[in-house]
Order: C-alpha cells, then structure tokens, then sequence
C-alpha cells in the first residue's frame, strides 16, 4: 500500500527514468520524517529532566542528605526548604535530587546488564542450532517465571542491600524479556530475502549478523530497552520501599515512600513528591520508548 | 438511462495535502464489466477504497459516489455499511488476510448472511452451501468445515468470493484478486467471475496492474495514472490502439511480456 | 566435453513426509539459459535453493562444474559463491531497508573479498543495470519495484558471475514494468555471457528469455526440451494446460 501512495513510476519508454527521479520520496513525505514525534520530545524533555537534576545532585544538593538542620520536622514546603523536610528535620528536596540520580543510575545500569545479557542469549538462540535455541529458551522461561523480588532477595542476602544488587535483579530478570524480543526478531530477519541473498553471494554468520540483524532488529530493542527501563524505575522504588534497595543515607524515592507512609496526614509533600516523581521518571521513559518507535519503524513512517 | 454506480470527480487528499486521485470520474450500468487499470501509484486501489468508504485514517475524499443516485460519500456511517456488503462487496488480493483464521469457512460464509439477509440456522447452512457450489467449490461439506489455511490459495480466493456474494451484492469491487495466484489458478478464477457476472447479473469492477488479465473478464476500461483517468473507453478500442498515448503504452508493454514467442502455439 | 555449470542429478528433498523433489535432474550448460516453469508446490522454489547451494539435498546430488558439492567443501562452495548469484522475486524483501543501496550492491564483493576498488564496480554495475551511480547513496525504500529490481540484479552482476539464478524476478512488478526488465536480463545474458537460470510460474517469461525449459509438476520433471518446441509442440497434458492458461491480449 505504501508503495502505491508514495512511489511514481514513469511508465516505459525502454527506460523507467533511470537517473531521472529514483525515488523522489515527494516533498510531504521527507517533511513528515524530519518532523519528530511528540511522544519522542516529550518523553526526552522529561527523563532528559529528572537526569539533569540527578547530575545536579552530584555536586551540590541544597542540604546534605544527613543535615537533620534546625530540627525543623515534618515541615511543609518554606522558602528555606522547598519540598518540606522529614520526620528527622531532612530537606526533603535534596532527597529527591539524589533519588532522580539513584534512580536513572539503578535504569540504565539494569538496562545495560539485560541489554548485554538478553542480546546475547537472544542472538544465540536466534541465529544457531535448534539445540542452543531450545536450551537458552528453557532458561529463559524459567527466568521470566521467576519473580524479581525473590530473585533480588537471593542477590541481596548473598552480597548484601545496595544499589549494585538492585541493578543486577532488576537487570538479570529484564534480560529474559529482552532474549525473548531479540530471539523472535533474529529469527524473523534471518527469514528474509535479503538474508538469503546475503547467504548466497557469500556472507557468512558474522556478517550476516553484523550487517543485517543488528541493524534491523536494534530500533525494536531500543523501544524495549527504553519500556524495561521504566519498568526498573518502579522495582528499584519497589525494593527500597522493601528495605532491599540502598541503605541510608543513600536516597531512593522508594524509600521516601515508604519512610513518608506513617506521616502521610501529617506531611503529605512526604508522600506526593517522591510519587509524582516516580510517575515522571516512568512516564518519560515510556513516552521516549514509543516515540523512537514511532521514529524508526518504517511502517510507522512516511505521510500520514 | 442511469448508470448504476458512478463516481464523479472524486478527488482524495491525504492530510499533508497531497492528492491521490484527481477528479476520477467514470460510471458502470447494471451487470456491466468494468476493469481499472494502472501501474503501482496510480491511485487505482485508491479508488475501490474511496468507492467503499474504506479510506486509511487522514485521507479526505470529495467529489460524488452515487450508487442508484444515492451519494455514498454523504451517507452516514450506518447506511454506508449497510451499503457496503449489502450492494457493494468487495475482494481483495490475498484472501488469506481477508478471512478470518479462527473460524471456519462455512461460519465465515454465514456471518455476513445472518447480519444483512437474517437468515439463521439450517436456512443459513443451506444458502453457504448454495454459494459455495455457486463458486464452485464442490466438496462443499468438506470445504465449509475446513479453516481458510486448510486452503489453497484458489479455494481461498473462491471462499472470498463466496462471501462477497453472500448478500447478492449489485456491484463487486475485485482488488487484483488473481495476482497472488498461480497461472492456472488464475484462468480459473477469471473463467469463474466471468461465468458469476453472466449469471447473477452482478456489476463487476475489476482493478489492476495487468491489461492482458483484465481483457478476460471486462467490458470497458479506464486506464489510470497518477491518481487521473488517462481513458475511459472500452476494451477492444484500447486494444485496437487507445486514443491516449500512455493507453498505447500499457498496451505495448503488456504484448511484448505477454505475448508468446511462437505463433502456432495454443491460446 | 566440459561438465555443466550446475547440474542436479537424481535431486531429492523431503520435509517430513512430502517430497518437494522427487528425483529432478536439470542440467545448466555454459550460455545456455534454462527456465524451470512451475506453479506453488511445483518444487521449483526448492531446487533454486538446492542449484545455489543454500540447501542440501536428502539424496541425490548437486553438482558445480562436474564437482559434487559437500558441506564441508569451503573452497569449492566459495567458488561457487562468486560463481552462481541470486535475483528474488520480491525486491522489497530481498533488498535489506536498512542498508543503502551502495552497500547493497557492494555487500557481495565484500563478503567474498573480491580485490579492486569496490566503489568503483558498484558504480559500473549500477550503469550496466541503467541506474545513475548517485543512488548509491540512497536506501532502498526510495525506489519503485523495478528500480529495485534493477539494484538487485546490479547486487548479482558485482561479482562478475556467470550464472544468474533468479526466481521470479519479475512476478512481484507491475506489467509494464516486467518488459523492462526481461528486456534487461536479456541483454545483460548477451553483452556480459551470463547464462540464466530462471524459475517462474510464467511461461511466456520464460520463452523470451531461455533457449531450454524444463517443466516442473509435484517435484517431478514432466517435460523438458528446447523452449521453442515445449511451447509450439507440448507432449504433456499439464504443460498445455499451462499454456492455455498464460493470459494473452487478445490480436488486433
């Protein structure tokens, strides 16, 4: 259907215009690939937000985390402290800081841990013997069968509560999500034609891999990445609320929660900021998901 | 006399504001074979989708669309589908996207009984049955038990058409049916729309890429290109040279991949 | 006597219990072009993958000028790589959208180490199938389905092969786009010697471009001659059948 709306062939006069006009994808259209999906900007302009304010933090924080101050407590927002303080007299503010910045690092570790893990094993299972495939993806159901928060009580009562442990459960329990969208996306483009013709005139496993399946199946796993990476926003608050995220001082909007919960009528700023803040972090990063797909899927593509 | 469908200046623009068809006009009679010809692009699909009120999300159609003098373009939503399947059904090119998977044939041939003609049970069964051997499926019972990827591609096409005709439609708007078919399956499937027109007096639209198949089945002719009509004329004027340039064109092009090198061999 | 190009001989393949090949022997001659004519379940799809060493027969064997090939034969395999190229059917899906077309048509080159200047090939390929070299630089989305059909055979003549394998190549176009590139295959098979190894369901393809058809029915070869007499004399009742059903525009 595409091609009938976009392409204009000149009918044959022995040449079908063979340098006149090869595809001239018609001014509306190229205007329409360059316009980007509000999805997209908007999703950026959010988590690009909540990472700049977790890199502020890095350096300076209005209070220090453990600067329990003119012992001022459960205040509500003032021109001295924005966000209020805590039940210890804390600015609640400078908590927050630090929990964007523990929160994005908990996602894009976690997404780099089951990018690398569920690439490969996807790859794997894709691309090579039956045997290997169906090894892999028993190991892959049982996996997703199993429950992130068992798995990061495993990882936490071996190595102990921090935000490493965080990241490997959340990172290790997404990878078999992305082996599973890797796996059926190699297999889908080793189908294609063009693979085939890539195999015929030569290539080999590598090749094929590096110069076909990866570009082709990376924007999918992008999309999927950027989903799991929400996703690890709202585990790693799930398992501080639990107390098997960062130890104190070390902030997490989970904690916040889960420290604001017994003050809540007293203070709700306690409560709201570290929940709008999860929602943000969520939001944006699923908004970014679906607009790079939006951006990269050529289905999604041309004049609409 | 008043032609049965016709389609005046009717022009599509996409929300870009880009036009795709431009002010397509043509008409066809009672029982009349009209085929639509023309390249990828041409906007010839464009044209059975804008006649159905099926265009895709953002496309705009103006113009007039009257079946029996009534403005389909103008009809609200209910009655447009009412009208669609009830007078005018439609095939397309691969039936297997156009039958449901889940279900099987007979119940697929059925539905569209029971929602347009309210007929139920044994009356229902008895009437896909009908049509099925109408379409000549012979092991009927077989058939209408089987699910659509049980299926040939030609049985498929036929259970498709089955369908179209379920609720005795007066126009049939065919979609390149044959061209995901085999040769043989093709000439069976064109021999079998042939004898359907013949016999249940359906006016048949048949759009495609390709002269030589067209010239089986229709009537007259409207050649397109760039979402215009280049010609409207019949078939053996078109064939006999066409008045249009580009019409000739189509033409010589068609002959010269189509024709068979030797002479003595058969037709 | 110099042994065929390509040869099947005695080609069986089974999957599962149906045999899409079913004992099929084709030869392919140097500069003699063959057609396998047959429709969907004829087996010609299979023995293309079997003739281009994509697919191993269950019993039978293949074999490139006069030598078996065996899996474990990396150079022969590799000669026969640069050898024998593909043209699929479907331009659409047999030209990855991702890559440009520069990339595409070099990927046989690169892929099979073929020394020189690779750019400079594409850009002789890309003239020789009447392209301008400038859409080298573009993807393939950009193009209609005869251009893209005129990049794929650009990505089989790189390698400078003398055999051309194509499937259908050109079912998936418009009509008045087909002549063009028959037309093309046709003199390509001249000017540079290819001979053509075509596989379609249409016959009358076949007749314009192979001096022999061979004609391919539930995995079994029912006829087989020179082009001109399977066409003017078929001897089988499903070759006939075949023809009768080629659509023709009526004479003037």
């Amino acid at each position: 259907m595409t091609g009938e709306l976009t392409t204009t062939t000149p009918v044959a006069r022995g040449v079908e215009a063979p340098a006149a006009a090869p595809g001239r994808p018609g001014g509306a259209r190229s205007r329409g690939a360059r316009r980007l999906p509000p999805s997209l900007v908007v999703g950026a302009a959010l988590v690009g937000f909540v990472a700049l304010v977790g890199l502020v933090s890095l350096f300076w924080t209005p209070y220090a985390l453990d600067d329990t101050g003119t012992g001022e407590r459960l205040a509500g927002p003032s021109a001295a402290h924005w966000g209020g303080t805590d039940r210890l007299g804390r600015d609640l503010l400078s908590q927050l800081m630090t929990g964007a910045g523990n929160a994005l690092i908990v996602a894009a570790a976690s997404m780099l841990v089951a990018g690398v893990l569920g690439v490969a094993v996807g790859v794997l299972a894709g691309a090579t013997r039956r045997w290997v495939d169906v090894t892999l993806l028993s190991g892959v159901d049982l996996l997703i069968a199993f429950p992130t928060l068992l798995l990061a009580m495993l990882i936490v009562t071996v190595r102990g509560a921090s935000l490493s442990s965080a990241i490997w459960a959340i990172g290790i329990s997404g990878s078999a999500v992305i082996a599973r969208v890797t796996r059926v996306n190699v297999a889908r483009v080793l189908r294609e034609d063009y693979v085939t013709a890539a195999h015929a005139s030569g290539t080999g496993w590598w090749g094929t891999v590096l110069r076909h399946v990866v570009p082709n199946v990376w924007p999918t796993l992008l999309v999927q990445l950027m989903l799991l990476g929400g996703g690890a926003v709202l585990a790693e608050a799930s398992l501080s609320y639990l107390g098997l995220g960062a130890p104190p001082p070390n902030a997490s909007w989970g904690r916040l929660l889960q420290e604001a919960q017994s003050t809540m009528l007293v203070q709700p700023w306690g409560a709201i900021l570290p929940g709008v803040a999860i929602v943000v972090a969520v939001l944006g990063l699923n908004l970014l998901g679906d607009g790079i797909r939006e951006r990269t899927d050529p289905n999604l593509r041309g004049d609409r | 006399m008043t032609a049965l469908l016709s389609v005046e200046d009717l022009t599509v623009t996409t929300s870009t504001g880009r036009r795709i068809l431009d002010g397509v006009s043509w008409s066809l009679d009672a029982g009349g074979r009209l085929g639509v010809v023309g390249e990828s692009g041409s906007g010839k699909s464009m044209t059975a989708l804008a006649v159905l009120g099926l265009l895709p999300e953002g496309m705009r159609a103006t113009g007039r669309v009257l079946l029996d003098g009534e403005d389909l373009l103008t009809l609200p939503p209910r009655r447009l589908a009412k009208a669609r399947g009830g007078q005018v059904a439609m095939v397309f090119q691969e039936p297997l996207t156009a039958l449901d998977p889940l279900m099987t044939v007979g119940r697929q041939i059925t539905g569209p009984l029971r929602l347009h003609r309210g007929l139920r049970g044994g009356a229902a069964r008895d009437e896909a049955a009908r049509l099925a051997r109408l379409v000549h499926l012979d092991d009927t019972e077989r058939i209408l038990g089987s699910y659509p990827w049980q299926l040939s591609g030609g049985q498929r096409q036929r259970v498709a058409l089955a369908m179209a005709l379920a609720c005795e439609p007066r126009v049939l708007l065919a979609d390149e049916p044959t061209t995901a078919l085999d040769v043989t399956v093709q000439a069976e499937v064109l021999d079998l729309l042939d004898d359907l027109v013949d016999r249940t007096g359906v006016a048949l639209v048949f759009v495609t890429h390709d002269l030589p198949v067209v010239a089986r089945v229709a009537r007259d002719l409207v050649v397109m290109r760039d979402g215009r009509v280049v010609e409207h004329t019949s078939v053996g004027a078109a064939l006999a040279g066409g008045e249009a340039a580009y019409t000739r064109e189509l033409v010589g092009a068609a002959r010269a991949v189509t024709g068979l090198p030797t002479s003595g061999g058969p037709r | 006597m110099t042994a065929p190009v390509l040869e099947a001989v005695d080609v069986v393949r089974t999957f599962g219990a149906t045999r899409a090949l079913d004992g099929v022997s084709v030869r392919v001659e140097a500069g003699r072009s063959v057609g396998i004519v047959g429709e969907s379940g004829s087996g010609k799809s299979t023995l293309l993958r079997q003739l281009l060493a994509l697919d191993s027969p269950t019993a039978g064997e293949v074999r490139y000028r006069g030598e078996p090939l065996a899996r474990r034969d990396r150079g022969l395999l590799r000669r026969l790589r640069a050898d024998v190229q593909p043209v699929f059917q479907d331009p659409r899906s047999s030209l990855d959208p991702r890559m440009r077309v520069g990339a595409v048509v070099a990927e046989p080159l690169r892929s099979l180490k073929v020394p020189g200047d690779h750019r400079e090939r594409v850009a002789e390929v890309l003239a020789a199938v009447g392209l301008d070299p400038d859409v080298a630089s573009r993807y393939p989305a950009q193009f209609s389905g005869g251009q893209r059909q005129r990049i794929a055979i650009a990505r089989a003549l790189a390698p400078r092969p003398s055999v051309l394998v194509a499937d259908e190549p050109v079912s998936a176009l418009d009509v008045s786009v087909r002549g063009q590139v028959v037309d093309l295959l046709q003199r390509l098979a001249a000017e540079q010697g290819l001979t053509l190894v075509l596989v379609s369901h249409d016959i009358a393809i076949v007749g314009r471009l192979c001096e022999r058809t061979v004609v391919l029915h539930h995995g079994r070869v029912v006829e087989e001659g020179p082009t001109a007499s399977v066409l003017a004399d078929p001897q089988e009742a499903y070759t006939r059948r075949l023809l009768a059903a080629v659509p023709q525009l009526p004479g003037v």
